[in-house]
């Protein structure tokens, strides 16, 4: 099959997001993920598509090496982590390096993805160290913490004004952080994310996820809204993000006050599990290039 | 466990159902069951919200709880939905528990600032010869019975073994649907086909109109087989948010491949009624560089005589977001003729039932003349389906129809092959 080099590829994106606002399913991805949902898929043809991407075999083994997603053995080749990873975290894996890649973050926000690839990793380690209490897998939660906040940059290009509304948003201890932006724009950063991710076809619970990892409300309720694997998703992000600001003393959004007691509620957490999560994090290599 | 209710779970309460059916078979007592539905339950979640909803629900469910398990087993079996299950009680002890139901729930509960009054339709259904599945599937269509007969009602059905056979296989092929409903959904199974509409005047295309396909593991399903099934389930929801991205994808790709054209999507009533309606619409508008105008939403007669705030609320924003709105497979429903002036609607689709007879059938021929005329004076565009004959196409010109849709221009497209046939049709 013919393969376009990496760098057509990603001219072709870029080009379509500054023409359209928004990143189609990446030409890789839709391969990978067309031959991954054959009955019975090929996981050599899947290894020849990433390796027509040098970049993103180069990322799909960093990231597969990487202690956030729990292999049992390092891969030295893009076969042997397809092969450790099956067809569908490989599509996951795909999709997590293909997103940072074609959504470059605003001017105004630069360690976008710094961030998110925090979340990312740290919700990677949490499915494994809590996987007697929930049965997401760290591929999993990984693609659900980078893809959690795509939403973010395309509503960044999109409004002039919305740096002040996620500062409102992130700092208002009331309401939803979607509402305050639903009130301002007419929508939201997880709304626009459900559909970039419905539009990359990720899987259905990702994709929900992205849509409520605000709403407490429902989390509050445990809301029949959404399955299991939706709730414990959003719950393993948001706990990541709780960490991350444990560690860093930082604290800029106010959702674990909103949503907090929930999570450890649902993942059946004291405080006393909280600080030895606290301290196992802290040695985690999680800003890592 | 429902953790809301603190009830059954759906899987538990199937579960429940079997073991208590296997129990009184074997023992030959008898059993009951309730199938309690709450009556406009939805509006309460549009109008107030989902955390007033879930305490509505837990309330009611308090007082179900307190009232009424009396020997029986009460689970929740959908998100408005309880079974109540009585083993060994009298035909009449049944009744009389299905009155107090109806009577305990709809004691004024406050919601925000109104005192709301939960009713409730009650399907009551008496354990005959028969699987655990066929007395579940009976109760709910006593249910049913009962909220067609305007609902706040209760209806006992006698056992009927003919029926519950038809109803089993009925129900076995509901749930085989579902599953591969939810197999389409993880293996990519879903795709829009598009069946361009000309517009006679001009020659030109007035819209093409997105149809969902579905294929599992090489199996076609039709949309008559899994679109209620998707709606029963409620994956009619995310399935409309896809079908309206993939959509306006297209038109956005048609707008950048020098075919500028509407395309138009249906809508259910099941997303015109969840959450944030307006704001999935105001984010695919963030994430397309789409101009609002090229996206129609063709809705059924019925979504029109929606009386719900939801609903209205929702339309009208569509209409003010500047899409458009047209009234799909006109003349089959109520065909109310009062709505045409109150709705936002731009266009009206006649049903392709009155095309297939012409151009002999004299009283379709008065039908889509009366209508077409009524139409276009209230400034309506008239559009007919299911055009597949010259004779059809000929007849529907003179009457002066402004559009036709049909198999005599084309099939419903896949998306590349419906760039190639409206080149070709530029040229043509």
């Amino acid at each position: 099959m013919d393969v376009p080099a990496t760098a057509t590829i990603a001219d072709q994106l870029l080009k379509s997001i500054k023409q359209n606002g928004i990143p189609p399913r990446p030409a890789i991805l839709e391969r990978v993920e067309t031959e991954s949902k054959k009955p019975e898929p090929d996981l050599r043809q899947l290894a020849v598509f990433i390796n027509g991407d040098v970049g993103i075999a180069a990322s799909l083994l960093k990231t597969v090496n990487s202690p956030f997603y729990g292999l049992s053995g390092k891969a030295h080749t893009t076969q042997q982590a397809v092969n450790q990873l099956g067809q569908e975290a490989t599509v996951n894996a795909v999709a997590s390096i293909a997103l940072q890649r074609v959504l470059p973050p605003p001017p105004q926000l630069e360690r976008f993805w710094d961030g998110s690839l925090q979340v990312a990793r740290l919700s990677g380690w949490l499915a494994q160290e809590l996987s007697s209490r929930t049965q997401i897998t760290a591929d999993h939660a990984y693609t659900f913490g980078l893809f959690r906040d795509c939403g973010i940059p395309i509503m960044m290009n999109k409004f002039s004004g919305y740096r002040d509304t996620l500062q409102a948003a992130n700092t208002c201890p009331e309401k939803a952080f979607t509402e305050v932006e639903e009130l301002q724009h007419g929508t939201s950063h997880a709304l626009v994310g459900y559909l970039l991710a419905q539009s990359w076809r990720l899987s259905a619970d990702t994709c929900l996820a992205i849509r409520h990892h605000h709403d407490f409300h429902l989390m509050q309720a445990n809301s029949s809204l959404f399955s299991r694997h939706t709730g414990d998703l959003i719950a393993l992000a948001q706990l990541a993000e709780y960490l991350l600001q444990c560690i860093s003393g930082k604290s800029l959004t106010c959702e674990w006050s909103k949503m907090g007691e929930a999570i450890l509620s649902r993942l059946k957490l004291n405080g006393q599990d909280i600080q030895e999560l606290v301290t196992a994090a802290q040695d985690l290599p999680l800003s890592e290039n | 466990m429902d953790e809301l209710t603190g009830f059954l779970d759906r899987q538990e309460c199937i579960l429940e159902t079997e073991r208590l059916v296997a129990q009184a078979q074997e023992s030959g007592s008898s059993l009951h069951l309730l199938w309690v539905s709450l009556n406009r339950f939805r509006e309460v979640n549009t109008s107030f919200g989902h955390q007033a909803g879930d305490k509505v629900l837990s309330s009611l469910a308090r007082r179900l709880q307190t009232h009424s398990s009396t020997g029986g087993v009460i689970g929740r079996i959908g998100a408005d939905e309880f079974v109540v299950l009585l083993p060994g009680a009298s035909q009449a002890r049944a009744e009389i528990l299905a009155e107090h139901i109806h009577t305990l729930l709809r004691a004024p509960l406050r919601v925000g600032q109104v005192n709301w009054r939960q009713t409730c339709s009650i399907g009551l259904a008496k354990l005959g010869n028969e699987s655990s599945t066929c007395l579940l599937e009976r109760a709910d269509r006593a249910m049913q019975e009962a909220k067609l007969n305007g609902g706040s009602q209760i209806t006992v059905v006698a056992p009927d073994p003919e029926a519950s056979n038809t109803i089993a296989s009925q129900k076995r092929q509901e749930l085989s649907i579902e599953e591969k409903l939810h197999e389409a959904m993880e293996l990519d199974g879903f795709s829009l086909h598009y069946q361009p509409v000309i517009n006679v005047a001009n020659n030109s295309i007035e819209a093409c109109e997105a149809l969902m396909r579905c294929q599992v593991r090489e199996q076609p399903l039709t949309p008559d087989q899994f679109i209620p099934v998707a709606e029963k389930t409620g994956l009619i929801v995310e399935l409309g948010d896809w079908t309206l991205l993939t959509a306006a994808h297209m038109a956005e790709h048609l707008m950048a491949s020098g075919h500028p054209t509407k395309v138009a999507v249906n809508v259910s009533r099941a997303q015109l009624t969840a959450p944030k309606f307006q704001q999935t619409l105001q984010a695919l508008f963030t994430i397309c560089s789409l101009p609002p105008a090229l996206i129609e939403l063709e809705l059924t007669e019925s979504l029109f005589m929606d009386t719900s705030i939801a609903v209205r609320r929702n339309l009208d924003a569509a209409v003010e977001a500047g899409l458009s709105l047209a009234i799909d497979d006109f003349g089959t429903g109520y065909s109310c003729l009062a709505y045409l002036k109150d709705i936002p609607a731009s266009k009206l689709k006649l049903d392709r039932s009155f095309v297939s007879n012409l151009p002999r059938d004299r009283k379709s021929l008065a039908i889509i003349r009366a209508i077409t005329q009524l139409a276009q004076d209230l400034g309506m565009t008239v559009v007919a389906e299911g055009v597949e004959t010259a004779g059809q196409r000929d007849t529907l010109v003179d009457i002066g129809v402004n559009a036709l849709q049909g198999f005599l221009f084309t099939r419903p497209l896949p998306g590349p092959q419906l760039e190639s046939w409206l080149t070709q049709f530029a040229r043509s």
